[in-house]
C-alpha cells in the first residue's frame, strides 16, 4: 500500500497518552459517514485503538494509514520503535512488556495484540528488533 | 417519517440564522430568508425555541379545553411546575388548582420515578445485563439523538418506558380499577416541561403516546397565575404521596441517591450529552452502570417551557422534597401494567451497504471534504447552512446551494 492510497493518514507520537485514540475516533466518524453499520465499525475501532496505543506505549513515533479497498477496510500502522522479539509470546492474552508507569495509567494489560487479532479478519505483523514494527489489519464487510 | 413538535412561523422569521447555530444537530437551514426544519435530523430538544429572538419558533401542544371530551379526567404533572411559583411552599395550592380545573385524579412524574427505581435496580443487579452503561429513557430528546446519530449505542438504552409514561399508566390503571369505570370514558393528560415530551419517545417502533393530550407547562402556568391573581382562593389540604428521592429525580435528574451501590451519572445540557455519547461510542467509557441524561441544563427544571431559572427551581424542589420521607409508608396500588416492566425495545436494523454503495459514498464524501477545504471555516451560517461543513454537504447532497452562496468567498473574490 502506497502512502498516497491512504484515505486518512495520522502521525502518532510515542508517550502522548493524553491525545491518544484520536485516529480511531476520526476513522469511526468516517465509517459512520459512509453508512457502515456499527458492529463492523466497533471491530475496526477496537483494533485500531489498540494498534494506536501500542505505538503510544512502546514506540518513539509512528504513522497510521486507513483505506478501503472494495469491501475491505485496511489499517496499516508503521512505527519506529523497539520491535517485538517474540511475536508468539506477545499474542498471548495478558502478556505485556509495558512499563510500570504505563500500567499505572490503566494501559498495558496485555490485551493489545489479542484484541487486534480477535477484531480483524487478517493481521500481519512485520517486526525487526531495534528498528520498528509494521502492523497490517484487514476487515471485510 | 417522524413527527416533530417544532413549528416555524414564516411570518415572524426574519432569517437571522441564530437558531441554526443554537441547534445541536444542525437540523435547521435558512433558504430564501426563512428557517426550515430538516425533519430527519430534529430531536425536538427545543434549543431553537429558546434561541429565537423573534419568537418565530413554537411547539405544538394541546389546548386545555380538550379535557372536556372525557367524562373522567386524569392528570400527570411534572413536579417542575411546583417550583415555578415564588410561594413554592404552598405547593398544595397548585395541586388544588388542578382539581379545580376539573381533573378527577392527579399524580406527579415522581410517582413514576418511585416505581421505576426498584425495577431499574433489579435490572442493573443482574450481571447478564451487560450493555453498560444503560441510558435512562426519561429525556425523549436524548433517546432520539441516540436513535438518529448514535445508532450503535441504541442497545445501551434502558428497555423501559420513561418515568412520566409509567406515572401515566399507573394513574389510569389505579383509577379504572378502584372506581370501576369504563376505560373509554377516561382521558389521560400530561403537563410537559419541554417540547421533546410532546411527541412519543420511541417513534421508530410506531409507538403512540399513552396520553390523550399533552399541555405545555407554560400554558398551564399562565392559567394558574390568572386564577391565583384574580380569585380569592380558598384551597383545601392536598396530599402528595411521594419520596424525597422521587421528587428530586423527576425534577433535576438526581439519580445517585437511590443508586448508591452502582456507578451512576447525571449528565445535563445537550452539549455535555453529545460529548459523553462520543466518548461512549469511541469505547473509552468504563465502569459506569447507569446514565441519566437530559438535553436541558439541570434536567427537567431547565425545560424550555419553564419560566423560572433552573437553579432556583432546583433549589425550590430540594426544599419541597425535604419534607418527604425516604419511603412511601402508605400501601401503593400494585403496578401491574405493561409500562412498569423492562419490555420496551428500541430497534436498530442497520442496512449493510454493498460495494457500489460504498464506492459512491466514499466519492461523495471526498467531494464534500474537497469543497470544505475551500471554505473559510468560520461557521458564520450567513449562507443559510449551520456550518461550513454543512454548506459543503448541502452543495453536494441537497444541491440547493452553490459555492457562490458563500458571502465570505464572494467578498474576497477579485
Amino acid at each position: 500500500m502506497k502512502e498516497e492510497d491512504c484515505l486518512l493518514k495520522f502521525e502518532i507520537q510515542g508517550g502522548e497518552f493524553l491525545d491518544s485514540g484520536e485516529s480511531s475516533a476520526v476513522i469511526k466518524e468516517y465509517l459512520k459517514k459512509i453508512g457502515i453499520p456499527h458492529p463492523f465499525i466497533r471491530r475496526v475501532l477496537i483494533a485500531t485503538y489498540e494498534a494506536e496505543m501500542n505505538v503510544v506505549a512502546h514506540a518513539e513515533k509512528g504513522t497510521l494509514c486507513f483505506t478501503i479497498e472494495g469491501e475491505t477496510v485496511v489499517v496499516r500502522v508503521h512505527d519506529k520503535g523497539p520491535g517485538i522479539p517474540d511475536i508468539e509470546l506477545a499474542m498471548q492474552k495478558g502478556y505485556s512488556t509495558a512499563t510500570q508507569e504505563v500500567r499505572q495509567m490503566g494501559f498495558g494489560a496485555g490485551m493489545g495484540l489479542p484484541n487486534m487479532k480477535q477484531n480483524s479478519d487478517t493481521l500481519v505483523i512485520n517486526t525487526e528488533v531495534g528498528t520498528g514494527t509494521e502492523v497490517i489489519m484487514e476487515f471485510t464487510l | 417519517m417522524s413527527e416533530h413538535s417544532i413549528i416555524i412561523d414564516e411570518n415572524k422569521c426574519n432569517g437571522c440564522t441564530i437558531c441554526l447555530r443554537a441547534c445541536p444537530t444542525q437540523a435547521l437551514i435558512v433558504r430564501n430568508g426563512k428557517a426550515k426544519l430538516i425533519n430527519d435530523r430534529c430531536i425536538d430538544c427545543g434549543e431553537c425555541i429558546r434561541s429565537c429572538p423573534e419568537k418565530a419558533i413554537k411547539s405544538k401542544r394541546d389546548n386545555i379545553d380538550i379535557i372536556q371530551n372525557y367524562k373522567y379526567k386524569l392528570l400527570v404533572y411534572s413536579p417542575v411546575i411546583l417550583a415555578q411559583f415564588k410561594e413554592f411552599h404552598s405547593w398544595e395550592k397548585v395541586l388544588y388548582l388542578f382539581r379545580h380545573m376539573g381533573f378527577d385524579d392527579i399524580c406527579g412524574v415522581d410517582t413514576g420515578g418511585y416505581i421505576a427505581a426498584d425495577i431499574i435496580r433489579g435490572f442493573l443487579k443482574n450481571k447478564k445485563n451487560s450493555k453498560r452503561p444503560y441510558i435512562a429513557t426519561n429525556c425523549p430528546a436524548v433517546c432520539r439523538l441516540i436513535q438518529s446519530k448514535y445508532s450503535g449505542l441504541v442497545e445501551h438504552i434502558l428497555p423501559m418506558y420513561s418515568i412520566s409514561d409509567i406515572a401515566g399508566e399507573y394513574l389510569k390503571h389505579a383509577f379504572i380499577s378502584t372506581k370501576k369505570v369504563d376505560p373509554e370514558d377516561v382521558g389521560l393528560f400530561y403537563i410537559s416541561p419541554c417540547p421533546a415530551k410532546l411527541i412519543p419517545t420511541n417513534q421508530e417502533k410506531g409507538c403512540h403516546s399513552i396520553f390523550d393530550g399533552i399541555f405545555s407547562m407554560g400554558d398551564i402556568y399562565n392559567t394558574l397565575m390568572k386564577i391565583m391573581e384574580n380569585e380569592d382562593l380558598q384551597y383545601t389540604e392536598q396530599e402528595m404521596v411521594t419520596t424525597k428521592f422521587a421528587l428530586r429525580w423527576s425534577s433535576f435528574g438526581d439519580v445517585e441517591h437511590k443508586f448508591k451501590d452502582f456507578t451512576t451519572l447525571r449528565i445535563d445540557g445537550i452539549r455535555n450529552v453529545i460529548r459523553f455519547l462520543n466518548r461512549l461510542e469511541n469505547g473509552i467509557v468504563e465502569d459506569v452502570d447507569f446514565v441519566d441524561m437530559y438535553a436541558c441544563d439541570n434536567g427537567c427544571v431547565g425545560g424550555v417551557f419553564a419560566k423560572e431559572d433552573p437553579h432556583i427551581a432546583e433549589y425550590r424542589i430540594k426544599r419541597i422534597a425535604d419534607a418527604f420521607p425516604e419511603k412511601i409508608s402508605k400501601k401503593m396500588f400494585p403496578c401491574d401494567v405493561d409500562s412498569c416492566d423492562i419490555r420496551m425495545k428500541f430497534e436498530y436494523n442497520p442496512k449493510i451497504p454493498d460495494k457500489e454503495d460504498m464506492k459512491l459514498a466514499i466519492q461523495t464524501l471526498a467531494e464534500i471534504e474537497a469543497l470544505y477545504e475551500k471554505l473559510p471555516k468560520l461557521d458564520c451560517a450567513a449562507c443559510g447552512s449551520a456550518t461550513c461543513y454543512n454548506f459543503a454537504e448541502d452543495i453536494v447532497v441537497r444541491k440547493d446551494v452553490t459555492m457562490d452562496d458563500c458571502p465570505i468567498l464572494k467578498k474576497s473574490a477579485p
